[in-house]
C-alpha cells in the first residue's frame, strides 16, 4: 500500500502519478460524460494530494484517498449540473447517478488495482473471446463495426461480448 | 411487454452507447428489480470500464500539465509568504540600513503562478491575493501569481470573467486576455476572450479602464467609460455603447443574446450545459439569434425556444444532441 512516505519528493510523486493516472480517469468516466472533464477532475485530485501531502498521516492509503477525491469531485460536478439545469433529463444520466450511488460504498476493480491482472486474464478466456475483446476493449470498435468486420449479426456480437465479459468477471472474482 | 431474455444484449448496448431510450428504460427497470440484478449490471460494467484502454490521454502530457499547475509553485508559494513575514518584522531594522548598504537580492526571479480552470457546465468564483474577486464562466481559465509583488497586478484570462477589482491607485490591475491588455485602477468589468470566437470583448460597469494591444504602450491605449464596450477583432479595437444587462447577465445565471451567430450560440450552450451538440444538415452561417434564457431552463426548453424563431429540428442520440436546419 502506498503511503505518504512514498511521495515525499517530486520524482516519487511522478512515479505515483504515472502509475495511477489512467485508471483514475477510467474511474471518473464511470460518472461523467466527457474525457476532458474526467481528465480535469483527476488533475484536480492530484493537485490537492500534492498540496496536502505534508498533512497526511502515515499509513493512510493514498490510493484510497485519491479515489475518494475523484469520486467526490465527480459527485460535485453532477450536482452542479443538476442545480444549474437538468440538461439531461434522460435515463442515461439516471443510470450514471445510480452508479454514483452504488460506488459510495462499493469498490471498483480500478480502485483495487486490478486492471493489469484483468488484462492478463483475457488470455484465459475461451477461444471465441480473444477477438471480440481485442476489437471492443482495446481498439474501441462499436459492436456494429465488429459485426461488420466479422460478418456476423450485431445481436450475435452483443451476446458474445456479454458472455466473454461475464467470464472475465468470474475469473477476476476467483483470482482474488 | 418485451421478454428480457435479451438482457445480455441490452446490457452490452448500454455499455457500448448504442442503446435507444426504450432500451435504457427497459434496462433501468431490470436493474431496479433486485439487488442481484443491480450487482450484475454494475459488476459487468466495472469489467468493461476497467478494460477501456483507448482514448485516455498519455499520462506524460497529464504530468506536464500537473507540473505547470502546481509542483513548481507549491513550494515557492510558502517561501514567498515566509519571506514577507520576515521582511515585515525586520522592517524597522533594515530601513535605517537600506540607504547605506545594497539590500541582499531575494531570489524571486521566477514568477510563480496559480491557475484556476473552470470546466464546461460550471462557473467558479476566485478571490485573488489582493482581495479582487473574479467570477469565471464555463470553459474559462485564470492564471494569477500566488502573491502580487510588482508594480502591476497582472493576471491572464482565457474565456470569460467578471472582475471586481480591489482599488489600489499605486498598483494598476492588468488582465491579459489574448492580444489585449485591460488596465484598471479599481472597478467592475467583464472580459470575454474565448479563443474560438475570434474576438475579445471588454465591458465596463464601474470605474475606469484602459485597453491596449499586448506589447504596445499603455499610454496609447483606449480609455473606456462605464457603459461602454470595446471589441477587439481582426486587429482593430472599436468602442460602442454597451447594454450592461446583456453582457453580464451570465453572472446572475441567465443569458442574453443579441444578433449572435448561431454557431456561437451553440458553442456557448455546449459549454454552459456540458453537452456535445452536433450541427448536421444546413448552412448555419447566416443565422443570428436574439433572445434571453433565464438558465434554470433545461437544454430542451432552450432548443424549443430557439425553434420558435429559427427553423431547426433536433434530436438526442446516445448522449449527443443533433441539430438540423429545416429550410435551405
Amino acid at each position: 500500500m502506498s503511503d505518504v512516505n512514498e511521495i515525499r519528493n517530486s520524482k516519487q510523486f511522478e512515479s505515483f502519478f504515472m502509475a495511477h493516472h489512467n485508471d483514475l480517469v477510467r474511474y471518473a468516466l464511470k460518472f461523467v460524460q466527457r474525457n476532458d472533464v474526467a481528465s480535469d477532475i483527476v488533475q484536480e485530485a492530484f493537485v490537492k494530494l500534492w498540496e496536502q501531502r505534508k498533512r497526511i498521516l502515515a499509513n493512510v492509503s493514498l490510493r484510497a484517498y485519491l479515489y475518494k477525491m475523484v469520486y467526490n469531485l465527480a459527485l460535485n460536478h453532477i450536482e452542479q449540473l443538476k442545480i444549474r439545469a437538468k440538461h439531461h433529463e434522460s435515463i442515461y444520466v439516471e443510470l450514471r447517478e445510480h452508479e454514483l450511488d452504488y460506488y459510495r460504498d462499493e469498490k471498483s476493480l480500478l480502485q483495487m488495482e486490478r486492471s493489469a491482472s484483468i488484462a492478463k486474464l483475457i488470455k484465459e478466456l475461451p477461444k471465441g473471446c480473444n477477438e471480440v475483446i481485442e476489437l471492443s476493449r482495446f481498439q474501441g470498435l462499436k459492436t456494429k463495426e465488429i459485426a461488420k468486420k466479422l460478418d456476423v449479426p450485431v445481436r450475435t456480437i452483443e451476446t458474445r461480448i456479454y458472455r466473454c465479459i461475464s467470464k472475465l468477471k468470474e475469473l477476476a472474482g476467483v483470482a482474488l | 411487454m418485451r421478454e428480457l431474455d435479451n438482457i445480455e444484449s441490452l446490457i452490452i448496448r448500454s455499455l457500448d452507447q448504442t442503446a435507444s431510450e426504450g432500451d435504457l428504460m427497459a434496462l433501468n427497470n431490470w436493474v431496479n428489480k433486485s439487488a442481484e440484478n443491480k450487482n450484475e449490471y454494475f459488476r459487468i460494467k466495472d469489467v468493461w470500464d476497467t478494460t477501456s484502454t483507448f482514448a485516455i490521454e498519455d499520462p506524460q502530457d497529464a504530468w506536464k500539465a500537473f507540473e505547470k499547475q502546481t509542483y513548481k509553485t507549491g513550494n515557492f508559494r510558502k517561501l514567498g509568504v515566509e519571506l514577507m513575514k520576515v521582511a515585515a518584522v525586520a522592517a524597522v531594522v533594515f530601513m535605517a540600513s537600506y540607504f547605506l548598504f545594497n539590500m541582499p537580492k531575494v531570489n524571486r526571479s521566477e514568477v510563480k503562478y496559480a491557475k484556476v480552470s473552470v470546466p464546461n457546465g460550471a462557473t467558479s468564483t476566485v478571490e485573488l491575493p489582493d482581495g479582487t474577486i473574479v467570477k469565471l464562466n464555463a470553459g474559462s481559465e485564470l492564471k494569477y501569481p500566488s502573491f502580487f509583488d510588482k508594480d502591476i497586478r497582472q493576471v491572464e484570462l482565457t474565456g470569460e470573467g467578471y472582475f471586481e477589482v480591489q482599488h489600489n491607485t499605486a498598483h494598476p490591475f492588468v488582465v491579459a486576455a489574448g492580444d489585449i491588455e485591460v488596465r484598471v485602477l479599481g472597478t467592475e468589468f467583464n472580459v470575454m476572450a474565448y479563443p474560438e470566437f475570434n474576438r475579445i470583448e471588454t465591458t465596463l460597469i464601474n470605474g475606469k479602464v484602459m485597453l491596449n494591444k499586448k506589447g504596445l504602450d499603455a499610454e496609447n491605449g483606449v480609455v473606456l467609460m462605464p457603459g461602454q464596450k470595446a471589441v477587439y477583432a481582426d486587429g482593430k479595437l472599436t468602442v460602442n455603447r454597451a447594454n450592461i444587462d446583456i453582457e453580464t447577465d451570465w453572472v446572475q445565471n441567465s443569458f442574453y443574446f443579441q444578433n449572435t451567430s448561431f454557431n456561437e450560440l451553440i458553442t456557448r450552450l455546449e459549454k454552459w450545459y456540458d453537452v456535445d451538440i452536433v450541427m448536421e444538415e444546413g448552412d448555419f452561417n447566416d443565422i443570428t439569434f436574439t433572445g434571453k434564457f433565464r438558465n434554470k431552463e433545461t437544454i430542451w426548453q432552450v432548443l424549443e425556444a430557439i425553434k420558435m424563431t429559427t427553423p431547426i429540428a433536433y434530436n438526442a442520440k446516445e448522449s449527443k444532441i443533433y441539430i438540423t436546419l429545416l429550410n435551405k
